[in-house]
């Protein structure tokens, strides 16, 4: 039940993600065309989630050293710093609480891998990557 | 002024408060399409009941319990329940203290950690029972 439960967390906090943060407009003036991705896998050690969505370049460097500095932490750090983020007052634009990432942190217990490929000067694809052991 | 009840959806939890019996519960899920719009009612009504109640000089009988019974809550959810229950822990101050029960199936710890995580934040003693 744990390593389910665990999976549905992440997965559910992921797919919000990406349905609230896709900074592509639907329809540009180029002919970009982008959809989210999602994707769940499986081997023997760990389930695997991957997901795809776009960003604004400029927002790139914020959200890389977030997680950067998310992945230098252990439990304990993680739990102070999910203490301090929920009692902080107010939402992000996107009506999120600032705490997703720390969650799929936590859960994941070997950090987040992420990349980001330009999509043109102005969009980057953002790839997520959360392993959640067996 | 009227309790609260809103059944449960695939994404809401079922919540009732009640201003007579002072029982606020929430059971099921809690993953709003729109968490705001869904919480900020049930802050509206806390507001409500708290003015009504200094308003009649009178506060339900059995004091304040705060039941939460649920499967899964997402990020925004959980700082959506720490602020009520902010509001909620605020009423100390009128002599009032409140009891805070979080039920969770014994088999899952992301439910038992979540409560624990709030519950520290909020720096108050929850009580961790089984789920029924």
């Amino acid at each position: 039940m744990a390593t389910y439960k665990r999976l549905l967390l992440v997965m559910i906090e992921v797919l919000e993600n990406l349905l609230k943060h896709n900074e592509l407009p639907k329809y540009n003036n180029s002919s970009l065309h982008f959809s989210p991705l999602f994707n769940i896998s499986r081997d023997d050690n760990k389930y695997i989630v991957r997901a795809s969505n776009t960003l604004r370049s400029v927002n790139c460097q914020v959200l890389s050293e977030r997680i950067e500095y998310l992945n230098t932490l252990n439990q304990q750090g993680l739990k102070e710093l999910y203490k301090d983020t929920i009692t902080r007052a107010g939402f992000n634009e996107q009506g999120g609480a600032g705490l997703g990432l720390i969650e799929m942190t936590k859960i994941s217990h070997s950090g987040l891998q992420y990349t980001f490929l330009p999509i043109d000067g102005e969009f980057v694809q953002f790839n997520l990557i959360i392993e959640i052991d067996l | 002024m009227l309790p609260f009840y809103a059944g449960a959806s695939e994404y809401t939890p079922k919540t009732e408060l009640s201003n007579h019996t002072g029982i606020f519960e929430f059971s099921g899920v809690s993953r709003p399409e729109n968490v705001s719009e869904f919480y900020n009612k049930l802050i509206n009504w806390i507001r409500e009941f708290e003015q009504h109640c200094i308003g009649t000089g009178k506060w339900p009988e059995n004091g304040i319990t705060v039941n939460f019974k649920l499967t899964y809550c997402n990020s925004a959810s959980s700082k959506y329940i720490y602020q009520l229950l902010e509001m909620i822990l605020g009423w100390m101050k009128y002599g009032i203290k409140p009891v805070v029960n979080w039920y969770f199936d014994e088999n899952d710890d992301t439910m038992r950690d979540d409560g624990m995580d709030i519950a520290d934040a909020l720096d108050y003693e929850f009580n961790f029972l089984p789920m029924e």
